[in-house]
């Protein structure tokens, strides 16, 4: 019922945080074109950290469905196990769209707020019909709210209009960081 | 336009501040005078402690005050058993005792001698006051199956080398036994399970065995008085009842906590099985019940509110670490402090319950705070009083 054991679940967070760091530089650094300076601009960022608030719903989701589903965490630490993969890449994903179709940032955070939205009231409603325990709604609202988001953001970004905003007149910007690894 | 965006902000961040923040913990009441050893008509004492396996040290203000009372009691009630002590889990922290060899083991093994010290009184020898010990989920190393039951069976041998030495302790149920295991003592029916095995139960011959030896086991008349010793608390209104701050985790861990998906939290699927297990067997005794159980560190007292709940539930976990907590539906008392309960029957019948606590400044004895150590104890130990008294029947 609670599946891993405590020094797996040490082990596979140690080896999910180095997993994460490389798979949300590596979607950055695939996807995450440069364009030209203006175009670098809050946007990217928003969508980045949009992008990691959706990965850490969508977290809360998995744990919620795999907890119904008879395998519950054992404390809050053992979150983080599924936290960072899903977040770094969603982190990734949102930073690579603001950084490469700016254009759709919105359509796509739209989208899935109003998913999000959607999504959390429909699973109160299912969760409440069909699970008994107190906690059955907002365990509907958390899995359905997840469900929401991910739609919602794919629809909107696929309706996205796009438009040409590329001036090559202007020079892009290089980001560059260092990331102090311990291992 | 942007004054007003940013006042609203500030005003939305404000509100989420307050509504989402803890609610500070509940003063300490005023002493009160409790039941006195040399009082006529008391013909048992059981007192309940919890989460007491984390001291610091030879021992703390909280467990020296225990053993001092039961040398008071059992040397004035003068008969076999007639105190007895309830230790309701989490016996060994951080994760139970380690084997030989380990860094840790020493400290691990210290940790639960100190609360074996509660009865190495010679009153407590000579009238065989015995305390018993229930399983947490720190005893089982935070771990299930034989990963666990390894951490557990070490444990037991270490009960065995204390009674081995004359102590009257024992841990109940047995180490990979749900239970219930039945003791009588401090005047009380102790029907001890382990919670953190019986989460896990997924064998339902043996989860339904275990049920019907609940409801067995509780089937008492009226005037009999039957605690039901737990480790995981049937009610709460602390952390694992939903007591939890939103900033910290952004909303995470209470969103977590309500849709049931930490597995020690009351809001679990497997928790609440296991209560609608034990919710099934109160029902159908006539028995005062009295749920004690610890997990939680804090103090609290919270009657029946409805039926197939126990009549009274006792939430004691503040032997070693106190946390905050909050009123819930039926709350008599809380207190985050160190203390400890004590059950008290008389000769009429009736039944009584005190609970005895201090600031929490008296919680332990940091070597570094106190270099006479001993003083240290000595002003802690004079600092508890009984500052809730409730009659339960």
């Amino acid at each position: 019922m609670y599946g891993v054991p405590a020094h797996m679940r040490r082990e596979n967070s140690r080896y999910a945080i180095r997993a994460s760091v490389t798979l949300a530089l590596s979607l950055v650094a695939l996807c995450g074109s440069p364009k030209p300076a203006t175009a670098q601009n809050l946007e990217a960022l928003a969508a980045g950290a949009a992008g990691l608030g959706a990965g850490v719903w969508w977290t809360m989701s998995i744990a919620s469905a795999r907890a119904r589903s008879g395998t519950v965490l054992y404390e809050i630490d053992d979150i983080f196990s599924y936290a960072l993969p899903v977040g770094a890449v969603s982190f990734g994903a949102g930073l690579a769209l603001g950084l490469s179709e700016e254009e759709r940032v919105g359509e796509t955070l739209l989208g899935g707020a109003v998913g999000w939205g959607v999504g959390f009231a429909v699973g109160w409603v299912v969760g409440d019909a069909i699970w008994e325990d107190p906690a059955g709604p907002w365990a509907g609202s958390v899995i359905g709210a997840g469900v929401g988001l991910l739609a919602g953001s794919l629809t909107g970004f696929l309706l996205a209009e796009t438009g040409s905003v590329e001036d090559e007149s202007r020079s892009p910007l290089t980001l560059g960081f260092t990331l102090p690894l311990p291992w | 336009m942007v004054r007003a965006l940013r006042a609203g902000l500030c005003l939305a961040l404000s509100g989420l501040w307050v509504g989402c923040s803890t609610p500070a913990p509940p003063q300490l009441p005023a002493a009160i005078p409790g039941f006195a050893p040399d009082e006529a008509g008391i013909t048992g004492v059981l007192f309940v402690i919890g989460d007491a396996g984390e001291t610091l040290g030879v021992g703390n203000p909280v467990l020296r005050k225990l053993r001092r009372e039961v040398e008071e009691w059992s040397a004035a009630l003068a008969a076999d058993s007639a105190v007895g002590v309830l230790f309701v889990g989490d016996n060994i922290y951080p994760n139970g005792l380690n084997p030989v060899g380990h860094p840790d083991r020493g400290r691990d093994s210290l940790r639960l001698w100190n609360q074996f010290r509660v009865v190495d009184g010679p009153a407590a020898a000579r009238y065989g006051t015995p305390a018993v010990f229930i399983p947490g989920n720190h005893d089982w190393g935070g771990e299930f199956g034989e990963e666990g039951l390894a951490f557990l069976r070490r444990e037991e041998e270490l009960f065995s080398i204390a009674r081995s030495q004359g102590l009257e302790v024992d841990l109940i149920p047995p180490a990979n036994d749900p239970g219930p295991e039945v003791v009588e003592i401090g005047g009380a029916k102790i029907v001890a399970v382990d919670t953190h095995l019986w989460l896990e139960l997924d064998d339902d011959l043996r989860r339904a065995r275990a049920v019907q030896q609940v409801r067995a086991a509780v089937r008492e008349p009226r005037d009999r008085l039957v605690v039901f010793a737990a480790h995981h608390p049937f009610a709460t209104g602390g952390p694992h009842g939903g007591l939890l701050p939103f900033l910290p985790s952004l909303g995470v861990h209470p969103m977590l906590h309500r849709s049931g998906t930490l597995g020690q939290d009351i809001t679990a699927l497997p928790y609440q099985e296991m209560l609608g297990d034990f919710s099934s067997a109160f029902s159908g005794t006539e028995a005062l019940v009295v749920y004690a159980g610890g997990h939680e560190h804090n103090l609290q007292v919270i009657e029946r509110t409805a039926p197939g709940q126990p009549n009274w539930t006792l939430v004691s976990g503040t032997g070693s670490n106190f946390r905050g907590v909050d009123e819930i539906d039926g709350t008599r008392f809380m207190a985050s402090a160190p203390g400890y309960m004590r059950i008290v029957t008389l000769d009429d019948g009736s039944t009584h319950l005190e609970v005895v606590a201090a600031d929490g400044a008296h919680q332990e004895c940091p070597s570094d705070q106190y270099p006479d150590y001993e003083t240290c104890l000595r002003v802690g130990v004079a600092a508890f009083e009984v500052v809730f008294r409730r009659q339960l029947r």
